[in-house]
């Protein structure tokens, strides 16, 4: 990364300002070696996160809050390749203005929350869009990651190219750990031509995000009418029947992740109302001894469980 | 040569034991192999110029016999490594002379297989091609296509993170797996991942692939398959020179028309593999690549004429187009005999896995040959030109004293090359032991060491499929050459 310049930014209005978790300003940085620095210099625990659009799913973190949204700009495009990369806190709606003046788009139209995502919070959710049965979701589509470990340190892991198996594939292993393994602070992506892009409506899907509960469920495609049986609260279908979203009223659907895990699938609570996701949580439980693996890599990432401990689960 | 880790005299002497306790624990005698010549057939894999003989092999049949091996080995400090089919060509199947080699290969078995999620439950030891063909007349097929299909198993393709030439459309080993069965080097069966997409809680299936089976052994894999094309066709277009191919290879990717495949071959390949095939590939030509389209009739027809098109543009002297399957499997087989093929020419061969970026894919053939040149050994180019994985074949005589130290620096310049064009050392074979000292290339000691946590954190005794992947020494690449922290990030 030494010597990459990012590109200057359109200045923010008051308007895009981040939202900021749990209410508290967040410290934001503009270089990754000034909060790796930051990380290095402190010892408390960091609530991390991008723009904030996905602030409201998982547990609420306690800790000092730092946001990546000062790391902007592009760092890399290179359209003939179809190869872009980005500081993390980059918003999508920039590299799709810089992509759209070459006919490109991003692979894995993510949704926005309402919002205008940072590159770096879509990667490190792994919260894809409509196309992922034929463009993949986030994780597929990640090449390369410059990145900060629990200890401060600046790291790089995969490259600029499509095909590369030098060495673990650590910047996959960061898709949706939800910012408890390391901070990105720069990621490389593959990109596509916007002829392929295949427009996918997911009818009812404005109704679902229109009840206080929202579920994102994916689960084998034909158990989606499983699922859906007696269902009587909005839903909405995509990747032809592989992800279901179910709104709810109340938390009468509580047995969600267990209904899911039934059904081969698994399930993540995506929006809710604070109360509830402080004593539910939003991520699928998981089997002992997956819980055990997952530990292993919380402690060769962030031995001093300083980041975001406990968003996804409470041992993390 | 590289150097390989000494064994473990401790462990040596405690072989009887060990192959005492190991037969108790499987309850059988026939899944233990101890005779020196016998062992001898997993001394080696694809890169065939080292060799150990292992100090016991165990061929296991179920998940709980490999969960009571791992155990035993973590328990008794025995190191231990899972093998496949041994194909790979990176030497990441080569044991140690204290290993204990844990073969995969009678877990053959398709376990199911359901047409309407488009996703297959198999054995780690079934061979990647199998797969395609057990589903076949379900109109499905596995897309990632080593060439060495007919023999890997998708279980070394999990390892190592496979490629093949049809990975240009559909992507490598990773974008394809949906859930494994691992066994931890203490011996625990842990499910992660299942049928559905994604996985919830980390990306353990994205860290465990490509991993090189040095975080635990996978027994059974959940794939996911893909509808076949209507057809698809290769077209082959000879050019007067290497620079033109590979000019028309990166203005194809950059209209962003993708064709399903674009391999690449240089005069020294397209000789060897058609005296070894009778292929049907122009021998007049100095570079051919092979492009395939595929679809509805239609589509084959529109997609064929736009690349000949950008072939006849960028120099092509000649063309033809499979008229047939029959004409277009002899095509493919031309190509996925390649290795082979330069075998039948050459003693001896050592196969690179640089990727770049496609756009300078002209300019690196030139210092390719530059450096073979300088060193006096041919090189013959096979690759899969459309995503700017190269694999250049250093063919040299084994025979010459002292040669094998001259091949391994002349394929050393060639990965510095690729790094510094802004690739990496290895797109799909892994690093193995090959690559392993040429890691300082891509990655700082920094990069490396949280690597190696993630290891030490799923083997704390560095017993399983250890001495590979991380340097043990500096790298051989001259000082001052390259700087390690600079290029890819």
């Amino acid at each position: 990364m030494a010597g990459s310049q990012a590109t200057a930014e359109p200045s923010e209005t008051a308007a895009d300002s981040p939202e900021v978790l749990s209410g508290a300003t967040a410290e934001a940085f503009s270089t990754p070696e000034a909060l790796a620095g930051f990380v290095r210099e402190t010892t408390e625990p960091l609530a991390l996160g991008g723009r904030g659009s996905k602030a409201g799913i998982g547990f609420p973190v306690e800790g000092r809050a730092v946001t990546t949204s000062g790391l902007k700009g592009i760092t890399y495009f290179e359209p003939q390749e179809f190869v872009l990369g980005a500081r993390a806190g980059t918003r999508l709606s920039v590299l799709e203005a810089a992509l759209a003046e070459h006919d490109l788009i991003l692979p894995f139209s993510p949704p926005r929350f309402g919002g205008d995502p940072s590159l770096g919070g879509v990667i490190a959710t792994n919260i894809g869009g409509a196309e992922r049965e034929s463009l993949g979701a986030p994780r597929d589509n990640v090449l390369g990651a410059q990145y900060i470990n629990g200890r401060g340190e600046l790291l790089k892991a995969g490259g600029r190219v499509v095909k590369n198996v030098s060495g673990y594939d650590l910047p996959r292993a960061l898709c949706g750990s939800w910012g408890t393994l390391a901070i990105l602070t720069e990621i490389t992506i593959k990109v596509v031509p916007k002829a392929r892009a295949v427009a996918q409506d997911a009818p009812g899907l404005d109704a679902v995000w229109a009840s206080p509960f929202v579920w994102r469920v994916s689960l084998p495609r034909d158990r989606a009418s499983a699922l859906l049986a007696g269902w009587s609260s909005p839903s909405a279908q995509q990747w032809s029947g592989s992800l279901v979203w179910l709104g709810a009223d109340a938390a009468g659907a509580n047995d969600i992740h267990e209904r899911a895990a039934a059904l081969g699938g698994h399930a993540l609570l995506v929006q809710s109302p604070d109360e509830h996701r402080r004593e539910h949580g939003c991520f699928q439980p998981l089997s002992t001894g997956v819980q055990a693996l997952q530990r292993q890599v919380k402690a060769a990432f962030d031995p001093g469980h300083r980041f975001n401990p406990g968003r996804m689960y409470k041992d993390l | 040569m590289l150097n390989l880790p000494s064994p473990r005299a401790e462990v040596l002497d405690r072989r009887q034991q060990i192959a005492r306790d190991l037969r108790a624990l499987l309850g059988r005698d026939d899944l233990l192999i101890t005779s020196a010549n016998e062992l001898k057939g997993y001394e080696t894999d694809g890169l065939a110029c080292y060799r150990t003989v292992p100090m016991l092999a165990v061929l296991a049949e179920d998940t709980a016999q490999v969960a009571a091996v791992l155990r035993y080995c973590h328990d008794n400090e025995v190191p231990v490594m899972a093998r496949g089919a041994g194909t790979s060509l990176a030497g990441g199947a080569l044991p140690q002379q204290d290993t204990v080699v844990l073969g995969l290969s009678k877990m053959n078995e398709i376990l199911e297989v359901c047409a309407e999620n488009q996703t297959a439950r198999v054995q780690a030891g079934v061979t990647n091609r199998n797969i395609s063909t057990a589903v076949d007349d379900l109109g499905l097929f596995y897309a990632p296509d080593p060439s060495s299909q007919i023999a890997c198993t998708i279980g070394g393709n999990v390892a190592m993170n496979s490629g093949g030439a049809h990975c240009l459309k559909y992507g490598v080993t990773t974008n394809h797996i949906l859930g494994v069965t691992f066994v931890t080097m203490e011996g625990a069966v842990v499910e992660i991942g299942g049928e559905a997409f994604d996985l919830p809680g980390y990306d353990l299936l994205g860290l465990i692939v490509g991993a090189e089976g040095q975080l635990g052994v996978v027994t059974e894999v959940t794939v996911r398959l893909m509808p076949k094309p209507e057809a698809a066709r290769p077209l082959l277009a000879g050019f007067d020179s290497a620079l033109d191919a590979g000019a028309c290879v990166a203005a194809i990717m950059a209209t962003g028309r993708t064709p399903v495949a674009i391999e690449f071959m240089d005069r020294p390949a397209i000789l060897a593999c058609e005296r070894f095939t009778g292929a049907g590939y122009p021998t007049d030509a100095q570079a051919l690549l092979i492009i395939e389209v595929e679809g509805s009739e239609a589509e084959i027809e529109i997609e064929l004429a736009f690349v000949e098109a950008m072939a006849r543009e960028h120099g092509a002297t000649s063309i033809s187009v499979a008229e047939d399957i029959v004409s277009a499997e002899n095509i493919w087989k031309g190509r996925k005999s390649a290795f082979g093929a330069i075998g039948q020419i050459s003693p001896d061969y050592l196969c690179m896995d640089g990727t770049i970026p496609v756009t300078k894919l002209p300019d690196v053939l030139e210092q390719i040959y530059a450096i073979g040149d300088r060193y006096g050994f041919e090189i013959a180019n096979i690759f899969h030109a459309g995503d700017g994985n190269m694999h250049p074949l250093i063919m040299y005589d084994s025979h010459q004293p002292g040669v094998l130290d001259r091949v391994e620096d002349c394929g050393a310049e060639i990965l510095c090359v690729c790094v510094e064009a802004g690739g990496c050392i290895t797109g799909e074979h892994g690093v193995g032991i090959e690559k392993r000292d040429h890691m300082p290339l891509m990655f700082s000691p920094e990069d490396l060491e949280q690597m190696k946590a993630l290891k030490r954190g799923f083997d704390p005794k560095w017993l399983l499929n250890g001495g590979k992947v991380f340097p043990l020494t500096e790298t051989g690449i001259p000082a001052g050459q390259i700087d390690p922290t600079q290029g890819l990030h």
